[in-house]
């Protein structure tokens, strides 16, 4: 992933996002949060499809963000790669982590 | 010869404008949200297993250590997110002369404590 999609992804996963977030915070303020409704909430179609696009868009943005600070301040080429793989590995990881809850099996 | 050129980039000597501070910033407090990715799953999964648990995930996020940390999370996801805007912004042209990125730069600013003000007295009070 290179260049003008690298670009707009990043751009793309920050506003959906920031929507998301500012949803949130809304719900949350103006919510009596106790585990039935948090539960309830999170048992939705529609949440469990929208906390998932947030991950995948998270994953996205983090992994385009962390690669373009890599490579303007690691430079010898075994450590970049180093730095990248440890990155990649973190994110796949998380990813497949929130993946799991989601689907219930943790 | 002139030996006062330098010979390598000392990062505490250059003085960075503020647009550039602002910058700066968006970068370090994205490294500090990425870091926090973890924490805020295994908070999602033990708040979502059963009522005992989402009582223990509750405690542990008023546990004042804990709060401590959630406030500096969130002033770096709030910092993020108005930086972030700002830049958008720019994307499509707006605010992008030395004059008008400056004043953003000093809204980004305000705006993150102000946020972070309310969320530490929504939290603690």
């Amino acid at each position: 992933m290179a260049g003008f999609s690298a670009w707009l992804l990043q751009r793309l996963s920050a506003v959906y996002m920031a929507v998301f977030i500012v949803i949130a915070i809304i719900w949350a303020t103006t919510t009596d949060i106790n585990f039935s409704v948090w539960r309830a909430g999170l048992q939705s179609t529609w949440v469990q499809l929208g906390v998932l696009l947030f991950g995948l868009s998270l994953l996205l943005h983090a992994w385009i963000g962390l690669r373009d600070v890599i490579i303007d301040y690691i430079h010898p080429l075994w450590m970049r790669l180093l730095a990248l793989s440890l990155v990649a590995l973190f994110l796949l990881a998380n990813g497949f982590w929130l993946l799991a809850i989601l689907w219930g099996f943790l | 010869m002139n030996n006062k050129q330098p010979v390598y980039l000392n990062l505490f000597k250059i003085k960075l404008p503020l647009p550039g501070i602002v910058s700066l910033l968006h970068r370090v407090t994205g490294v500090v949200l990425f870091l926090a990715i973890p924490f805020s799953i295994y908070l999602l999964q033990l708040s979502m297993h059963d009522k005992a648990d989402f009582q223990r995930a509750l405690e542990l996020i008023n546990h004042p250590l804990v709060l401590l940390f959630e406030v500096i999370l969130f002033a770096a996801l709030i910092y993020h997110f108005f930086a972030g805007l700002r830049f958008l912004l720019m994307d499509i042209d707006i605010g992008e002369n030395k004059r008008p990125a400056e004043l953003s730069s000093w809204m980004v600013l305000a705006a993150t404590t102000l946020s972070t003000l309310i969320f530490l007295i929504m939290r603690v009070f």
